[in-house]
């Protein structure tokens, strides 16, 4: 720490730190558009002179490193005079629109034409003007606005990963641009409209919809993955909350969980909200016709039937399933309701299906480390994870840390368009990856003078490559991603993943899908666990175990099979066939007007207050922000309204602040003891076979990004069709572009095909969550594929 | 490097060597040399596809190569004459009459600053100072040599001589 003084006040500030960071650090405030605290310094707008002593000429704040005994002034008569004429530049190319620019009242460069500007230019010559710029569906562009600071530039270079604008042409024709006309790739694009102190950049979604000042803020947590980001919604007509909308979302800084970013997904995905399927009332079907009833009338039906069927059958011909958008408090709830009926069948592990060794697993899943922890490691080692598509807030951390020699290594099922450069990657089919992960262990083992308990085939060049990365390296995280998760190989990768760490002194975590995946499994939303985490003797079914043993009555809550779970055709067919099925749903679908029988309308993540668990453990509530539409209610309401119709004790609840209370007082009592059995044999595989692997892309992974009508158009041609390599599809006999049948057991549909070298021999990627491969096959499993007809 | 990525062998190596005469990871400064390799090779233009080729190549995204494509006045993005023109009009060379050889050269050429000539011979470009200020007014052919202390008589003999130099060539 050093002294120095920043107008007549010393201050004690780090060494090394430029004079904007101290002034920062203090509460001083330095005008400034280029300099942002996350990005590299450019120094090129020459906002933020100030006045330094014994230096002839006013000083950049951001790029000049403070020194002992520095005095600095920033409201000098010198300084203001710099930062007058620094504005009087700026202007002389922007336009004086700010009552036709969505920025407007919310710009940086407005606020500080105010505070530091003057009303009148030297300049008469012509003002540039700019073509306009064609950024995709998120980004609405007005170049001429742009005052070049290269924020957007180095935001996509430094923290996006992908270099997709630069700054082309020079001097006064110098500009913002793709030069190639293109759409943005990157699954953070809109943190640049954050970034852009002006109105260049603004966002497409919510474009001229309000202006800032009649927005108001609320504060909430990211819906669509498991790092819980924070972020703000903001509404119109906060006056009345009656007809109070959600306008758009920005991020909420967060220095341990995201910063100050958010993805695409997270900002853009309100859309939905408002998306034309939004169930409004309740919905009783009656003979094959959907009427519109009452709550009254529609939960009073759930319950004659509901309790007439467990009369007759037991409390076990119920199985309930709880989608990740499910608050903690309606997890608990739902789970309660689940057990009090005399069920044990409860899951909302949608994406996995191989629960082996769920026995022995933590209570919910975790990270293993902290987020801010993958800033400082030597490697990061991904296994089957996407990270780039499933949680790309992640990669903010991962982009900047290569520079500073993280180096990141991966098995995957195919190769991953990552945005960051690997170290070392094996690319192969799931059976390959797991002889291979067993050859990494047993190598591992041997060199850290084990005893290999696994015998393995021979290790590739590649994975003799990775444990010798891991053998040298320091801080490791080792990380399964959604793939692993979802693999029927997923308890045998588990577990030689667990030895690995062991091995090498690593941390081993979880990265799953779902905003509260964490959260439900942790108050007891699966089958073999209570709401205090005490293990049941004698565990109820799992999902894949509901479907293969099908009961007759199912509550599904805030999910759609057809498009979110693993075994999506055997799913709709059990609930098909099922006596009676419950959606608690925000959204209708089609598919859903075929399974279900009574449809209660509960409010999405913007209509109600709750609780998620994020992947670290760590619980973030959030508050309504608007009512829920039509006739929806909280599902938390819902669920404890029902418990009532079916005269069940114990669910009094008057509030949610109850429901939390309870929840609380027996989530105390958690046990993490988590000791992974350790596989001594490989599972049998099965050789040539065509295996599908299942992503779900970014913009398909829940009900309410599926209707977010911008992010549907960012969806490229790759993601809606199906990839083989060029010798898969040369043995089948099929071409790039040819329109091909997949089957699966009885189900089937026609996709395109194109040919991708990414994808492994004996795999086929065929996107999950898609419209057209809604209800299709099963996710990981044996695939066939011939040229279609038509 | 055994993949050109559409390159031909001959840009490829120009890269080659001037990657290596910088610090490893520093591939990025050989963008300029194979540029200029590239576009001699293509009649004295780039397209988009030899730069993106160039990025594959080097392995930078092909916008760091349009970056710096669009900020060298040597680049050219649309075919151009055989004999690029670069007449200094800067401060020097407008002293010592570069008017009158911009004047001569458009007269006798019958194209303004900036085209290129019917028969695809001669392109007419004003530059800024090329440093030969000593032997001022200047023009410089293909961005290689200089021609200096022009006079318009001096011009018509090196215009001549461009020409018979194409004929001979064909």
């Amino acid at each position: 720490m050093i002294d120095i003084q920043i107008n007549g006040q010393t201050y004690q500030v780090l060494e090394g730190a430029s004079i904007i960071e101290a002034a920062d650090e203090h509460g001083i405030y330095i005008p400034r558009f280029c300099y942002h605290k996350k990005l590299s310094v450019a120094a090129n707008c020459r906002m933020c002179l100030v006045e330094v002593a014994n230096m002839k000429k006013p000083m950049p704040a951001c790029s000049t490193p403070v020194s002992p005994d520095m005095v600095i002034f920033t409201q000098s008569e010198k300084a203001l005079e710099a930062q007058r004429s620094v504005m009087e530049f700026l202007l002389i190319n922007h336009p004086l629109d700010c009552p036709v620019c969505d920025q407007g009242g919310a710009c940086e460069l407005q606020d500080l034409s105010i505070g530091f500007g003057c009303s009148e230019s030297d300049f008469g010559g012509d003002k540039r003007a700019v073509d306009k710029l064609e950024l995709g569906p998120l980004l609405q562009t007005y170049m001429t606005r742009c005052i070049q600071c290269t924020r957007c530039i180095r935001f996509s270079r430094e923290l996006g990963g992908l270099s997709e604008l630069g700054m082309i042409d020079r001097g006064g024709g110098e500009k913002v641009s793709t030069y190639v006309e293109r759409d943005l790739q990157s699954e953070l694009s809109g943190n640049m409209i954050d970034v852009c102190p002006v109105g260049a950049l603004t966002a497409k979604p919510s474009r001229f919809a309000g202006r800032s000042w009649e927005y108001v803020e609320h504060e909430g947590v990211a819906a669509h993955d498991c790092l819980g980001s924070n972020m703000y919604w903001h509404s119109s007509q906060h006056d009345n909350v009656e007809t109070r909308e959600v306008m758009r979302v920005v991020p909420k800084e967060n220095e341990s969980i995201n910063e100050c970013w958010i993805s695409d997904r997270d900002r853009f995905s309100f859309e939905g909200l408002t998306h034309e399927s939004r169930l409004l009332s309740p919905m009783v079907k009656h003979n094959g016709t959907w009427k519109e009833a009452s709550w009254e009338a529609a939960l009073s039906e759930c319950a004659d039937k509901l309790g007439s069927l467990i009369d007759s059958n037991g409390g076990d011909c119920l199985g309930v399933l709880a989608g990740p958008q499910t608050t903690m408090e309606e997890g608990f709830l739902l789970q309660k309701l689940t057990r009090a009926l005399g069920s044990k069948h409860i899951d909302s592990r949608l994406r996995e299906q191989d629960f082996s060794d769920q026995a022995c697993r933590l209570p919910s899943p975790r990270l293993g480390c902290q987020i801010a922890d993958l800033d400082s490691l030597d490697t990061l080692f991904f296994f089957g994870c996407d990270v780039r598509t499933q949680h790309p807030v992640l990669t903010t951390r991962i982009n900047p840390s290569i520079e500073e020699g993280l180096s990141v290594c991966a098995m995957n099922p195919m190769d991953y368009a990552y945005t960051f450069p690997l170290t070392e990657q094996v690319v192969a089919g799931p059976s390959a990856l797991l002889q291979q992960l067993a050859a990494l262990v047993a190598l591992v083992a041997k060199e850290k003078g084990e005893s290999a308990v696994i015998s393995a085939e021979k290790p590739s060049a590649q994975t003799q490559a990775i444990a010798k990365r891991l053998l040298n390296s320091e801080k490791i995280a080792l990380l399964m991603g959604e793939h692993a998760l979802a693999s029927t190989h997923a308890s045998a990768f588990r577990s030689l993943l667990s030895q690995l760490a062991t091995l090498v002194g690593a941390s081993f975590g979880e990265l799953p899908y779902g905003a509260n995946t964490v959260g439900l499994q942790y108050v007891g939303c699966v089958p073999h666990r209570q709401a205090d985490g005490m293990a049941l003797a004698e565990p109820g079914l799992d999902i894949v175990g509901m479907m293969e043993q099908p009961r007759r009555a199912y509550v599904l809550c805030q999910l759609e099979p057809e498009s979110d779970v693993l075994q999506a055709a055997k799913t709709l067919k059990t609930l098909d066939e099922a006596a009676l099925v419950i959606c608690l749903t925000a959204f209708e679908s089609d598919a859903m007007r075929q399974y279900a029988d009574i449809m209660l309308p509960v409010a999405p993540p913007s209509e109600t207050s709750g609780q998620f668990m994020n992947i670290e453990g760590s619980i973030q509530s959030f508050q309504a922000v608007t009512v829920p539409h039509g006739d929806a209610r909280p599902a938390w309401k819902v669920l404890r309204v029902l418990a009532n119709f079916l005269k069940l004790d114990h669910f009094e609840y008057r509030s949610l602040e109850a429901v939390r209370n309870d929840l609380s007082v027996v989530c105390e009592s958690e046990d993490s003891v988590c000791e992974l059995p350790i596989l001594k044999t490989l599972p049998s595989l099965k050789e040539n076979e065509l295996i599908r692997l299942a992503p779900w892309p970014m913009v398909r992974s829940d009900a309410l990004v599926r209707r977010a009508s911008s992010l549907q158009k960012t969806l490229r041609a790759e993601q809606v069709s199906a990839l083989v390599n060029a010798a898969v599809a040369s043995t089948h006999g099929l071409s790039d572009g040819s329109q091909v049948k997949a089957r699966q057991g009885d189900s089937e549909i026609e996709i395109t095909l194109r040919v991708d070298d990414r994808i492994p021999d004996q795999c086929v990627m065929i996107p999950s969550g898609l419209s057209i491969s809604a209800g299709f096959g099963s996710a990981e499993q044996a695939v066939t594929l011939e040229k279609s007809n038509a | 490097m055994s993949d050109t990525h559409g390159l031909s062998q001959s840009t490829a190596s120009v890269i080659d060597v001037w990657i290596k005469k910088f610090p490893e990871g520093k591939a990025r400064s050989a963008v300029l040399a194979g540029l200029k390799a590239a576009q001699d090779e293509n009649g004295g233009h780039l397209t988009n596809e030899i730069m993106e080729n160039i990025a594959a190549y080097i392995g930078l995204p092909a916008i760091e190569v349009f970056e710096v494509a669009s900020f060298y006045d040597m680049c050219e993005f649309k075919p151009i004459g055989r004999y690029k023109l670069s007449v200094c009009t800067n401060v020097s060379c407008m002293l010592c009459g570069s008017h009158a050889i911009v004047d001569h050269l458009e007269k006798r050429l019958g194209v303004k600053m900036g085209e290129t000539t019917q028969d695809g011979m001669f392109t007419l470009r004003d530059v800024e100072c090329l440093a030969a200020c000593i032997n001022a007014p200047m023009l410089q052919v293909n961005d290689r040599e200089l021609y200096e202390k022009l006079t318009p008589e001096s011009v018509d003999v090196l215009l001549d001589r461009l020409i018979a130099e194409a004929k001979s060539g064909e």
